[in-house]
């Protein structure tokens, strides 16, 4: 068996996308700030990346920054439009964003930020009224994912949208997880600033993109005449044009499919286990992500058994270095739903799931669980 | 089909088991590192450093065998650390690698690796596995490597799911062959004892790590006289002779450490000596016997005992007088070169009836 089942991690590289970035690392060498002709045709090169992507999303190519990671353009987002007189203004985020987000919030606090967070409910999404009731004139920035990497739910993005419409705040989404996955659009047109991840949509990893409206000041992370004087540093052609070519294959409508496919594991695991809940089920959930709590076992450790058997698949927020932590946001729900947070594994597919590997998963993952547990 | 998972730290020993296994044998195999504290820049100088996980991850990939990190941190600090610290309050010297093999490696940390799908597990310890049903364990065949005494506390069923290849390897052996076999690399990583503390040393690990003050104290003579001060109780152990600052006309030793009345008690060498000494309870591996040697302390030589079954334990009559019989240390029970058990010394009371239980009135902070 070899079975990827931790898609949201990172993705398989696309093959075009590769043959695209190739010949930007063989032969076309030259760096696009340089008047030669080396140099001019990696400049087109970045210039036709920018225009696929900003035609992609709908804006416009100015209003979009190649950055390093989605993490990096997290951090620009955040740290660019705070730096500087902001002073008093208040964060509204939710308790169940990416750690480099939380950990960015943590620094602004130290430094003397108020930053709030909504809770989270059993289904691991933040209530859309709270951001009603928190929000005021002293609000400077809101922080919400489109969608959680660990759970799948979809978060309230536009009804959060609307609420911060008729104040002078900013809003900030990290797509990072949903790009690819769900329709950006309806994000991109409700938000000030829109955070993206090449490697989670079959593009390379060290890319990353944030979208941001001309008009929203920001103050730049890494300095440099780069990317409008917003983000130096020699661009990473083959990277973006890898990102480009990536970002022209997201179709969400079908990896939408591969929803039956996850749908079919939950029944299976519904079915044959007792004691697991499965996060923000019947709620609006990323198609492939299923992330559930598995009581009498520790999530870790039933990770490494099924890579034992070829099945891949991840708990919480592991790292090879044995190292195991519960995000904030699943420490909510756990909290939300009585169970163990360190009992929590996800399961997220690859839309080329065929039914006969989906059905191995599920007989293996549940045997796995009955074997650790007894 | 048997599947074996092999212990590594990326040290030499370790590294050679893993290659012996995967190269003389067809088992399904995996190797495993435990974790035991933060990978940070302080702590290079334990053995939880990235160099060693590295070491074990590059051999496991040049072997062709899956490798995972077991975290045990916490069981680590709850199990083997929290009661090295309450053991030295408590006036005794404590011995964390015998803890730590019946708390952590040889019981939770073997139970996650059965989980995994594990049938046996395989470590580079020097110790003889005699026997694959209902086993018998041996010195290692090499004596200066013999590690056998440190197994002795260690539960009998969860003992039984180890192998020992090394235990019929001589040391030299084992390094010739992890030269030939390009394994020379782990030499640098050898694991130690208090291999938590960076520094080696536990009267700096407590004191970088506790709330505890050592108070000076009174030194007593067996008579009940002062005759000099000591630095602080945890700085001493039984049998210790150097740093006691006072002069007489013939060598003084540490024979008591009373923490509750923070006194020493020390004496000539004539009162190092025991015939008995006293445990709560024995760890047998096979049956109870009633003759057998004892180990008293690792790397000392084994002497002929009568363990006996009394109201509060056991009382061990010793064939021999034995200086220096410390609380806390491990008493390993041998028939010849076979281990048959062991347990902590209690006490060894002198003649005049001292030795009381004692509580560590401290608490250690985390």
């Amino acid at each position: 068996m070899n079975l990827y089942c931790d898609y949201n991690s990172t993705t398989p590289l696309a093959a075009e996308v590769f043959t695209a970035m190739k010949p930007y690392f063989t032969k076309h060498h030259g760096n696009p700030s340089s008047r030669h002709q080396p140099g001019q045709k990696s400049g087109l090169a970045l210039q036709e990346s920018r225009r696929k992507v900003a035609e992609k999303f709908g804006v416009q190519p100015e209003d979009l920054l190649f950055t390093a990671s989605g993490s990096e353009a997290n951090s620009l987002a955040v740290r660019g439009v705070l730096s500087g007189d902001q002073v008093g203004g208040k964060i509204l985020t939710t308790a169940g964003e990416h750690p480099s987000l939380q950990l960015c919030f943590d620094y602004l606090e130290n430094q003397g930020k108020r930053v709030l967070k909504a809770p989270l409910d059993e289904n691991g999404a933040p209530p859309a009224d709270w951001f009603r009731e928190n929000i005021g004139p002293e609000a400077a920035l809101v922080s919400i994912m489109a969608a959680n990497n660990e759970t799948g739910v979809v978060y309230p993005v536009e009804k959060v949208a609307e609420i911060v419409d008729h104040q002078d705040c900013l809003l900030h989404v990290d797509a990072v997880q949903a790009a690819g996955k769900i329709k950006m659009s309806p994000i991109v047109q409700a938000a000030d600033l829109v955070s993206l991840s090449a490697h989670k949509f079959r593009g390379p990893p060290g890319v990353g993109i944030l979208i941001a409206a001309e008009e929203v000041p920001l103050t730049p992370l890494v300095f440099g005449h780069q990317e409008n004087e917003l983000r130096g540093g020699t661009e990473n052609v083959p990277g973006i044009v890898g990102v480009a070519r990536a970002v022209e294959m997201i179709a969400p409508e079908k990896f939408q499919s591969v929803r039956t496919r996850r749908d079919q594991l939950e029944e299976y695991i519904s079915d044959n286990l007792a004691g697991i809940q499965i996060i923000g089920r019947g709620r609006r959930r990323l198609a492939n992500t299923c992330g559930l709590f598995v009581n009498g076992i520790v999530g870790a450790e039933l990770v490494m058994k099924l890579d034992r058997a070829g099945i891949y698949i991840s708990a919480g927020s592991a790292c090879s270095s044995g190292v195991s932590r519960s995000s904030e946001g699943i420490q909510a729900v756990a909290t939300a739903t009585g169970f163990a947070p360190d009992s929590f594994v996800r399961i997220s597919l690859s839309p080329q799931v065929t039914e006969k590997k989906l059905n191995n998963l599920a007989e293996t993952f549940c045997r796995a669980v009955n074997e650790m547990r007894t | 089909m048997t599947t074996v998972a092999i212990g590594m730290s990326g040290g030499l020993d370790s590294s050679v088991c893993a290659h012996i296994l995967r190269r003389q044998t067809n088992l399904e195999l995996f190797g495993f590192t435990m974790r035991l504290g933060k990978y940070e820049a302080e702590h290079e100088r334990t053995c939880c450093n990235m160099e060693n996980l590295y070491k074990a991850r590059k051999l496991c990939d040049r072997l062709g065998i899956n490798h995972y990190t077991l975290d045990m941190e916490k069981e680590f600090g709850n199990k083997v650390i929290q009661p090295f610290l309450n053991a030295y309050l408590a006036g005794e010297t404590p011995n964390p690698c015998s803890i730590c093999n019946r708390e952590i490696k040889m019981n939770r940390l073997l139970n996650k690796v059965l989980r995994l799908g594990a049938d046996r597990v395989a470590t580079g310890h020097y110790v003889q596995r005699i026997g694959s049903e209902n086993p018998s364990f041996w010195r290692g065949i090499d004596p200066k490597k013999d590690q056998s005494y440190y197994l002795a506390l260690v539960n009998k069923e969860y003992l039984e799911r180890f192998w020992f290849p090394l235990g019929f390897w001589k040391k030299s052996q084992v390094l010739t062959y992890a030269e030939e076999h390009d394994l020379a690399a782990a030499r640098s990583t050898e694991s130690q004892s208090l291999c938590f503390a960076p520094e080696r040393d536990y009267r700096q690990y407590i004191r970088r790590n506790t709330d505890y003050q050592p108070e000076p104290g009174d030194i007593l003579n067996v008579e009940g006289e002062k005759v000099g001060e000591h630095t602080g109780y945890i700085n001493y152990t039984i049998g210790q002779r150097r740093g006691l600052g006072i002069s007489h006309s013939k060598p003084l030793f540490v024979l008591e450490i009373k923490p509750s009345q923070n006194e020493l008690v020390v004496g000539e060498r004539d009162k190092l000596s025991r015939s008995s000494f006293t445990m709560s309870e024995i760890n047998w591996l096979g049956d109870k016997k009633d003759e057998c040697s004892v180990q008293l302390r690792y790397n000392s030589p084994p002497v002929k005992c009568w363990p006996k079954k009394v109201a509060e334990g056991w009382k061990i009559n010793l064939s021999q007088p034995v200086e220096a019989v410390t609380p806390g240390q491990v008493a390993a029970f041998y028939a010849g070169d076979r281990l048959l058990g062991g347990g902590r010394i209690k006490s060894a009371p002198l003649d005049y009836g001292s030795g009381t239980e004692v509580e560590a009135k401290i608490k250690p902070r985390k």
